[in-house]
């Protein structure tokens, strides 16, 4: 998903620049004070992902996170996967200094959007008060909805990034459909697992610090 | 205060419950685990860091032929890769792909400065540059010591009026004959140049054979791995980094 250097048009790499540098300003913005060390740990996460690479038949593709950090971070997505591409470039050679903001913009906009569409769910589902009589089936229908949140949080955010891609892709000139079949099809074991991975996250989180999940955890309370 | 009670998966036996719910433990370790549980998964995934996610491509020089190996940082061999060769001024000079075995290899006319470029259709790129010094086995496909023109005539097996140049050369020089009876001089000298001529391309196709290995080799070292020291490496620079964005903003506040 990272693109490399010298296969984009400067016209592209110049607004991906522009939308990126928008997109962390507002995240910067919106971040409280108090929360940055926890910005910081997602971000940690979001540069050790990319090394856990999944196999897929003769190539292999590896963890994004985005969904996750998404629906943590809200906006504070962009600066925490800015600052983690930034390292990745320098430390491990991928994608491109040039790229940057492409590559921001492509993995940090389908976090911000999935944190508008499921924000909503993940926030009925942790502080739901169930007023079922038994209570454990309550918490059961409460941790099967916060799943499926996360799920397909995960999953419709690495799709997203493939489409953003392929559209990047196509702005420099080469077949959207090649490009998009390629990255899409190739990238569909990585969905399922960031799924599952996000889904499982965010139970465990309910359980253990449910306050993580609240709205705005890394935002300013007042906007 | 948080009971060690909603730790437990469903299930577990009500005097076990009691026990656990004797045990209370603080918000504050209750963060620290959450944060050491992340570490150590990552720890265990460490084996994979080994690999990232970048292509490469290798190239190298034998004599006027110059080969290629492409493959992705977890040492899989790229098939049916797109490969450009472009020379000093951008120009394309020849495309193709690249074999099962991950290879592609082509001749040239001259020692020149090129540019070959790997390209996937998802955004992977990689290149590497030959320069025309590493041209330095160039005419070797040509024995020494005939002072035959180098050139792509020469190369492509044309040009006998050369050889036969040579030919008399080796005859009247490394071999030592004097010119008193010609015809027998012509014979080992004959036989002389074929020998040496065999002799040369046998060492050379063997060394061909061996130095494969050693370029795949030279290929492997090249590629840069990722390690565990650059991946803590980065972490630590994250955390610094958004330190520092703290201890500004601090003296924002504080201004304030």
């Amino acid at each position: 998903m990272h693109i490399a250097e010298g296969v984009l048009t400067t016209q592209v790499l110049a607004g991906g620049g522009g939308i990126a540098a928008i997109g962390t300003a507002i995240g910067l913005k919106k971040l409280d004070y108090e929360r940055v060390p926890r910005v910081a740990i997602l971000s940690s996460a979001f540069f050790v992902a990319s090394l856990i690479h999944i196999p897929v038949g003769p190539s292999s593709t590896h963890l994004i996170l985005n969904g996750l950090l998404g629906l943590i971070l809200g906006w504070a997505a962009f600066p925490a996967i800015l600052v983690a591409l930034i390292l990745q470039v320098v430390l491990f050679q991928f994608g491109g200094f040039t790229t940057l903001g492409v590559n921001t913009v492509n993995m940090a906009l389908p976090a911000v959007i999935v944190w508008m569409l499921f924000n909503s769910a993940v926030q009925k589902a942790t502080n739901g008060q169930s007023n079922d009589q038994n209570e454990c089936s309550g918490r059961r229908k409460n941790n099967s909805m916060l799943f499926l949140s996360g799920f397909s949080a995960g999953f419709i955010a690495v799709l997203l990034s493939g489409i953003f891609t392929s559209t990047t892709l196509l702005l420099s000139g080469s077949e959207f459909l090649n490009a998009a079949k390629l990255i899409v099809i190739s990238h569909i074991p990585v969905m399922i697992i960031e799924g599952i991975v996000t889904g499982s996250i965010l139970v465990f989180l309910k359980k253990v610090k449910p306050e993580v999940l609240q709205v705005g955890y890394a935002l300013v309370q007042k906007m | 205060m948080y009971s060690a009670k909603r730790f437990l998966p469903k299930g577990f036996s009500p005097a076990s419950l009691r026990i656990f719910s004797r045990i209370k433990i603080s918000g504050k370790l209750c963060s620290v685990f959450f944060i050491a549980a992340i570490l150590l998964t990552y720890i265990f995934l460490i084996p994979c860091f080994a690999f990232g996610h970048r292509i490469n491509i290798y190239a190298w020089v034998e004599g006027n032929r110059i080969y290629t190996e492409s493959y992705s940082s977890d040492g899989k061999l790229l098939k049916n890769a797109n490969i450009r060769v472009y020379n000093s001024d951008k120009k394309l000079l020849l495309e193709g792909k690249t074999s099962t075995d991950g290879e592609f290899s082509f001749e040239v006319d001259e020692p020149q400065d090129l540019l070959i470029v790997l390209e996937l259709g998802d955004g992977h790129r990689a290149e590497y540059r030959i320069s025309k010094a590493d041209f330095s086995g160039f005419g070797s496909t040509e024995s020494d010591g005939f002072e035959s023109d180098v050139t792509g005539n020469e190369l492509s097996g044309k040009g006998s009026p050369d050889r036969e140049k040579s030919f008399t050369k080796v005859g009247g020089e490394k071999s030592g004959y004097t010119e008193s009876s010609g015809g027998q001089n012509e014979s080992l000298a004959t036989s002389a140049y074929v020998n040496e001529e065999r002799l040369r391309k046998i060492i050379r196709d063997e060394l061909e054979k061996e130095l494969k290995g050693v370029y795949q080799i030279l290929g492997r070292i090249e590629q840069k791995r990722t390690s565990v020291s650059d991946v803590l490496g980065g972490i630590g620079y994250i955390v610094g980094l958004f330190g520092l964005y703290m201890a500004f903003k601090k003296n924002k506040n504080i201004q304030k």
